[in-house]
C-alpha cells in the first residue's frame, strides 16, 4: 500500500461532493451551489467559505456551517468582467479560537461563464476528473457538453495557475462540441443544442449551413463529416480571435506571433 | 483635468501598443495626440466621467473609484484593457513629464494592461486602481500598496500584489500595520530589502505558506501579527501605528498572577 504524508492537515472534499451551476444574466454573474460534507468528520460549528477569484480581485462568501441543516447557496459575483473564466475554491475553517484552521477544501476549479447572444444562459460546466486518461475531454453523456479536466494527483491545482491551459483548450472545446453538434456524433439536448447555435452563429455558422447538415442523407456521412470539421475549426478559430485567446495564449508562452 | 473615460477602438489600441514598442523620440506628443483624436476612441457613455490627474496610487484609486467601483456607472469596464490603455495614453504625457528625460519607458505591460494573472498589476494605474478597489472601504490600512507615487510601485507593491489572496485581502494590512510609517508617509527603512522581516520574507516565507493551513483571509490583522516569528520584531516595535490596545504593555514587565500561581503549588505555604 502506497503511503503518502499530509503535510497540511486538511481534508480534500472531492469534487463530486460540490455542484457549481453558473448563472449569468447580463453582466450579473450568479454561481449556485450545493454541496455533501457527509463523512468527512467535521465538527458541525466548521465554518463554510468560497472563494471566487479573478482579475484583480478575490471575493468571499461566507455560506455557514457544516452543521446547518442547509447544504446549498448562492453567491453572487461582482468585480468579474474579463469575460469567462473564474477560479472557485471551496473550504471549511475551524472557528474554535483566534486562528481559523483549514480543516477540508478543494482544489481550486475553473469556472466558465459563457455570454450567449440572450444574456441569460450558461453554456458550460467545467468538472475536475482525477482518473481521466487525457488532459481534457467533453463529456455528452447527460446530453449537455462538460468540459472535463484530468486532475490526477491533484495536478490541476498546478495547471489551473497557468493560464494559456485554458486559453490554449477553450477553442478546441468549441470545436469538439461543433462537430457533434452538426455531425450528430454526441446526443445534445434541444435544448442545449438551441444555445449552441446560437453562440456558433456570430462565429459563421449561417442558417442555410445549419439547415443543410441537418438534411444531409446517410449516404453523404463521409461529406457532413468533412464538412462539419472545417466549418468547427472555423469557427474555433474565429472565437479565438474574437476573444483574443491565442493572443493571450501566445503573449503568456512569450514567443513570436509570426512562428504560427 | 481629464475630461472624460474613453476606451480605445482596436485600431487605436494597436496604435498604442506599436508606439510604446517602437518608443520614437516624440513618444509622449503622438500617445498624447492618438489618446485625443476620436478616430481611435469611443465614449464611454453619456454622464460626467471627469477626473484630476492623479500623482499617487492612492490618488489615483480614489479619483476613478467613483466611476468604475461596483455601483458605479463604468464598472462593467474596469478590468477591460481598452478603457485602461486609453486612460494610461491620456495621462502618459503628464505622467512621464515627471521623471528624467533620459529614464527608460520601463517594459510595455507596465502602459498596456496585460491579460496574465501574474502580470496585469504591473499596469500602472490598473494596477493601482486594482489595489485601491479591493480596500475601498477603508483605503488607509491598505497603505503599503497606495501610498506611492504612480511610477514608483517597487518592491513592496511588486511583492504583496504578486499574490492576489496577500494584495486583495486583510494581508494589505498586515503589509500596512509592518511597513507603512504614517507621520512620514514612507516606508520604514529595511522593509523593502530582502533581509529579515522585510516584504519578500513575509509574503514567501510566511504568508504563501501559511495560507495553505489557515484562513488568514478571514483572520484579523493583529491575530496574523501575533503569528509572525520574531524576525519580524523590528518592524512591530517601529510602527508607529501598532494596533495594540496599550503599546506600555510592550515594553513593561511581563505580568505575573503570583496568587494564581500559589494556588496551583502542590503544598500549602
Amino acid at each position: 500500500m502506497k503511503r503518502t504524508v499530509n503535510h497540511t492537515g486538511r481534508q480534500r472534499i472531492e469534487l463530486e461532493r460540490l455542484q457549481s451551476k453558473p448563472k449569468m444574466a447580463g453582466v450579473e454573474k450568479r454561481l449556485e451551489l450545493s454541496w455533501d460534507l457527509g463523512g468527512l468528520g467535521l465538527e458541525g460549528s466548521d465554518e463554510i467559505i468560497a472563494e471566487v477569484s479573478s482579475l484583480g480581485s478575490v471575493q468571499r462568501y461566507v455560506l455557514g456551517t457544516v452543521g446547518s441543516t442547509s447544504n446549498s447557496g448562492e453567491v453572487r459575483i461582482s468585480n468579474d468582467v474579463t469575460g469567462g473564466t473564474v477560479g472557485l475554491i471551496f473550504f471549511t475553517v475551524e472557528t474554535k479560537g483566534s486562528i481559523r484552521k483549514i480543516t477540508a477544501t478543494t482544489s481550486e476549479m475553473p469556472i466558465i461563464f459563457q455570454s450567449s447572444p440572450s444574456g441569460k444562459s450558461t453554456l458550460m460546466n467545467v468538472e475536475l476528473v482525477d482518473d481521466l486518461k487525457t488532459l481534457w475531454r467533453v463529456d455528452y453523456s447527460t446530453k449537455s457538453p462538460i468540459l472535463q479536466i484530468c486532475n490526477r494527483d491533484s495536478s490541476y491545482s498546478n495547471l489551473s495557475s497557468q493560464k494559456v491551459f485554458l486559453h490554449a483548450i477553450i477553442p478546441e472545446v468549441i470545436k469538439d462540441v461543433a462537430f457533434s453538434l452538426l455531425t450528430e456524433l454526441n446526443e445534445i439536448d434541444e435544448e442545449n443544442a438551441e444555445k449552441w447555435y446560437k453562440f456558433f452563429a456570430p462565429l459563421g455558422l449561417t442558417a442555410d449551413e445549419r439547415e443543410t447538415f441537418e438534411s444531409w442523407t446517410e449516404d453523404d456521412i463521409p461529406e457532413k463529416f468533412g464538412q462539419a470539421l472545417i466549418l468547427a475549426a472555423n469557427m474555433a478559430e474565429e472565437f479565438s480571435i474574437k476573444n483574443g485567446l491565442v493572443q493571450k495564449a501566445i503573449a503568456e508562452l512569450g514567443v513570436n506571433q509570426d512562428d504560427f | 483635468m481629464i475630461s472624460e473615460i474613453r476606451r480605445f477602438t482596436d485600431e487605436g489600441n494597436t496604435k498604442f501598443r506599436t508606439l510604446l514598442v517602437d518608443n520614437p523620440s516624440n513618444i509622449a506628443e503622438l500617445i498624447d495626440a492618438l489618446s485625443k483624436d476620436e478616430q481611435y476612441s469611443r465614449p464611454s457613455g453619456s454622464f460626467d466621467t471627469s477626473f484630476e490627474v492623479p500623482t499617487t496610487r492612492l490618488e489615483l484609486g480614489a479619483s476613478l473609484h467613483k466611476h468604475l467601483g461596483v455601483t458605479s456607472p463604468l464598472n462593467a469596464y474596469s478590468r477591460d484593457p481598452l478603457m485602461w490603455n486609453w486612460i494610461s495614453a491620456s495621462l502618459f504625457k503628464s505622467v512621464v513629464a515627471t521623471v528624467p528625460a533620459d529614464k527608460a519607458l520601463g517594459a510595455v505591460e507596465r502602459w498596456a494592461l496585460s491579460s496574465s494573472t501574474r502580470r496585469y498589476y504591473r499596469h500602472i494605474f490598473a494596477g493601482a486602481y486594482l489595489a485601491y478597489e479591493a480596500h475601498a472601504d477603508a483605503p488607509q490600512k491598505a497603505m503599503a500598496l497606495l501610498f506611492q507615487d504612480l511610477l514608483a510601485g517597487g518592491e513592496m507593491v511588486e511583492q504583496l500584489q504578486a499574490t492576489p489572496d496577500i494584495a486583495f485581502s486583510v494581508c494589505a494590512e498586515v503589509a500596512t500595520i509592518l511597513y507603512y510609517d504614517s507621520k512620514s508617509n514612507q516606508l520604514k527603512s529595511g522593509s523593502a530589502s530582502k533581509g529579515p522581516g522585510s516584504v519578500r520574507r513575509l509574503t514567501a516565507a510566511f504568508l504563501n505558506q501559511i495560507l495553505l493551513t489557515v484562513d488568514i483571509k478571514g483572520m484579523k490583522a493583529t491575530d496574523i501579527i501575533d503569528l509572525l516569528p520574531s524576525e519580524f520584531d523590528r518592524f512591530k516595535v517601529k510602527s508607529p501605528v501598532l494596533p495594540v490596545t496599550d503599546s506600555k504593555e510592550l515594553f513593561s514587565e511581563p505580568k505575573i498572577d503570583s496568587e494564581h500561581l500559589r494556588n496551583q503549588l502542590p503544598f500549602e505555604s
